[in-house]
């Protein structure tokens, strides 16, 4: 009997030691390398002797080439789930750059939740100092704002309060980025006006490249919200964007309800919405040819392309890929839809370890192969 | 200790308690032999009745190991009987007169009471040297010649044919096509038995031979060749595995699956905003292994050692039925110990080390994450990962 306690007294207490395991498997890791094998890996930007703290969590906005070498790293350090309230930004590059993440940064507050809205300029070649356009929720840098690359001493990322200020009593309801033509973008930001009590559509024009400040086109007009979102009722922000004549909104619900907006020709119209849609907008592509604009929507593993109309039309496996922006390759004439996924290997001596950042790309008419 | 350091001595702990537990079920009580013995009842006057030197003569012979006085008021054959000696011997010593003397000498087999032998020995009272010398010598000569002629207790041992006894002789005793075999056995005596025979378990047991014409029939239990296990694997996640026992279950396969769909979190008892209940991860693991047990099914503790391949397939809505691709497969190398509990269940734990071949081992340890891994530590190379020690429990029932 007195062997019996002995035993399930250390299988009891291996039990309460050994019960914190968790298996080697992450299954977003795991969906992004599925999809990712079916993709071209234009450049991997690996950082050793990382800090953990400055690794994850964390976005690359690659440079706008075919071969990024280099990027701009977001980096949230709040807490969950608001982890980019507080965002700072680090030029990022192979070899060197951990040492750049000890310059001091200018952070933003990014969404409060999920990732920052952000897109990264097309780059004239390698060399072009970097720059990108994020999504601000604090002031001073409410509404749009710019970060740009500062080569000399060192390489950094700065940070520019002169682009578009939203009102100060304004709620911001969605936001995003969108592909006009190769060589221009559209900034489409949605928020609701205290002063006016109305809701209002903030548009820039981004002909690119071009020189910090931008000289941006900033429209303001009125936008016509459905019945029921008369007034922000604490809406979470989305994501926005205008392709050619129609504008989409995508909005989530405090309830946790996904909605999907589209307007067409004007705003000033009540919006149709695709109700098909069911998960938050991540971006609205490029029309493949003879086809109309793809609608991409993610829900954390997977994400599904929609026609115009919110028609679905195909899924695929996501997980950790994170669709960064669209780029416009002239060697082949086509869209190519670029995803970023970062990784970080942990090392056993310490919390340092091994940051890496792998680029895919593929044709955006060739998504639906995924 | 490290907080890490914790969990490895409760593995060790786990591991001496099973080694403890094997050795004491194992230990099992032996008779010591006894030899062969004599029971002497001296009777009359004079020196040629003196018990002492006839003892004393009896005890210088190599064949005997020992030499009883029966005791007074006893019956000589009856005594002799219970201490098991051999053979019985009684004198009757008187002095004849005129400085003659004359021993009278039996010797009794106490299997019946049968005089064996009987003599008389006659002369000169004899002196104490003489006694020493020479006056007992034929009975000693007597006792020496009779030994081989005396009757020997059978007792019959009945099993399957071709089952081989060990214990009830000094060579292996291998039971006949008729199922019976008859043997001398010195009564009463127990003996500790082991009896094996193919596609049986082995039996052991201690046979009470009591009297002339005992029996003792050895049961047969045919091997059972199946078995399921339940276990819990890093006492977290539930699993199913069935087994196949071969070769004398000496080794075994298994095949089942492990899953990784549910199960228990207890987190980090030390950090309070650790999260802790059910936890998933959308990966089953379909496995077949090859073991081999180091100790015979009798033993009430087994150990063994077994390998184990499997795949890594992940069950997502969001993922086609696929193998992960980031480690499709991986292999085990286990020690265990299964410890029975009835005839047909035993508990079991093991501890192991998984290898995966991998296409990107740095991915894999991405796949670990960054969190806390428990009690386990882990090494990668550009194509391969390795994660020790892990750890499993559960309960085996054969069928």
């Amino acid at each position: 009997m007195r062997r019996v306690h002995t035993i399930i007294t250390a299988v009891l207490a291996a039990t309460f030691a050994a019960s914190c395991w968790q298996p080697s498997f992450d299954p977003e890791l795991s969906a992004s390398t599925i999809t990712a094998s079916k993709m071209l890996l234009v450049s991997t930007i690996t950082v050793t002797g990382m800090n953990e703290n400055r690794s994850a969590p964390g976005i690359l906005l690659p440079r706008r080439v075919a071969k990024p070498t280099d990027g701009i790293w977001l980096h949230g350090s709040s807490l969950a789930p608001f982890e980019f309230e507080s965002t700072s930004p680090w030029y990022m590059k192979t070899a060197f750059s951990h040492e750049l993440f000890n310059i001091w940064s200018q952070g933003f507050s990014a969404a409060p939740q999920g990732g920052p809205i952000a897109r990264m300029s097309p780059a004239v070649d390698a060399s072009t100092p970097l720059e990108a356009l994020v999504v601000a929720t604090k002031s001073p840098s409410w509404g749009a704002a710019w970060l740009y690359e500062i080569t000399a001493p060192s390489h950094s990322i700065a940070l520019s309060n002169d682009s578009p200020i939203l009102p100060d009593h304004t709620t911001l309801l969605s936001a995003g980025f969108a592909t006009d033509s190769p060589t221009s973008d559209s900034m489409l930001m949605v928020y609701f006006d205290d002063t006016a009590v109305a809701w209002k559509a903030g548009e820039l024009l981004l002909p690119l490249p071009m020189p910090v400040p931008p000289p941006v086109t900033y429209m303001i007009q009125p936008i016509k919200m459905p019945a029921d979102i008369a007034t922000p009722t604490g809406l979470s922000i989305g994501f926005a964007a205008r392709k050619g004549s129609s504008w989409y909104v995508s909005v989530t619900q405090e309830n946790g309800a996904i909605r999907t907006f589209r307007w067409t020709d004007t705003l000033s119209t009540l919006p149709m919405e695709l109700t098909a849609i069911k998960a938050p907008l991540v971006a609205v592509l490029n029309a493949a040819p003879g086809g109309t604009p793809t609608l991409l929507s993610s829900n954390g593993m997977s994400m599904t392309a929609y026609d115009e109309n919110g028609t679905e039309l195909y899924s695929f496996p996501a997980g950790s890929l994170r669709f960064v922006h669209e780029r416009w390759d002239t060697a082949t004439g086509a869209w190519m839809a670029v995803f970023c996924r970062t990784i970080f290997i942990r090392s056993e001596k310490n919390d340092n370890g091994t940051l890496r950042a792998e680029v895919f790309e593929i044709p955006v008419e060739n998504l639906s192969t995924l | 200790m490290g907080r890490r350091s914790a969990p490895y001595a409760v593995l060790l702990i786990a591991a001496a308690a099973l080694l403890v537990a094997t050795q004491q079920v194992s230990a099992k009580p032996v008779q010591p032999e006894e030899g062969v013995r004599v029971m002497v009842r001296a009777t009359g006057t004079g020196p040629a009745a003196d018990a002492d030197s006839l003892t004393a003569a009896l005890a210088r012979s190599t064949i005997l190991d020992a030499i009883l006085s029966a005791p007074e008021g006893t019956d000589l054959v009856e005594a002799a009987a219970k201490t098991r000696c051999a053979v019985a011997v009684e004198i009757t010593g008187v002095a004849t007169g005129e400085g003659q003397a004359r021993s009278d000498w039996r010797i009794i087999d106490p299997f019946d009471g049968s005089i064996v032998r009987s003599g008389i020995i006659e002369g000169f009272e004899p002196t104490e040297r003489d006694l020493t010398d020479f006056w007992w010598l034929p009975v000693v000569e007597a006792v020496e010649q009779a030994l081989p002629s005396l009757k020997k207790p059978m007792v019959s041992i009945s099993a399957r044919p071709g089952t081989v006894v060990q214990g009830l002789s000094e060579e292996p005793l291998v039971i006949p096509g008729s199922g019976r075999v008859e043997l001398s056995l010195r009564v009463p005596g127990t003996y500790p038995w082991r009896a094996t025979s193919t596609g049986s378990y082995p039996e052991r047991g201690v046979f009470d031979a009591l009297e002339h014409g005992a029996e003792m029939a050895i049961k047969e239990r045919p091997l059972r060749r199946w078995a399921v296990e339940l276990g819990m694997f890093m006492t977290q996640y539930p699993d199913l595995y069935g087994s196949w026992r071969f070769s004398e279950d000496q080794f075994f396969l298994r095949f089942g699956l492990s899953q990784f769909l549910a199960g228990l979190y207890l987190g980090d008892a030390t950090d309070d905003s650790g999260e802790w209940g059910l936890v998933s991860y959308p990966l089953i693991q379909p496995g077949v292994g090859l073991g081999y047990y180091v100790l015979p099914p009798d033993f009430a503790v087994r150990p063994y050692l077994s390998v184990l391949a499997f795949a890594r397939i992940i069950v997502s809505p969001y993922v086609p039925l696929a193998l992960d691709p980031i480690g499709p497969f991986g292999t085990s190398a286990i020690a265990g110990a299964e410890w029975a509990l009835a005839e047909k269940l035993a508990m079991f734990i093991e501890v192991g080390a998984s290898f995966y071949p991998c296409p990107d081992g740095e991915l894999f340890a991405a796949s670990r994450g960054s969190g806390d891994t428990g009690p386990t530590v882990s090494l990668y190379g550009a194509s391969w990962f390795l994660e020790l020690p892990l750890f499993r429990f559960g309960a085996r029932m054969s069928l």
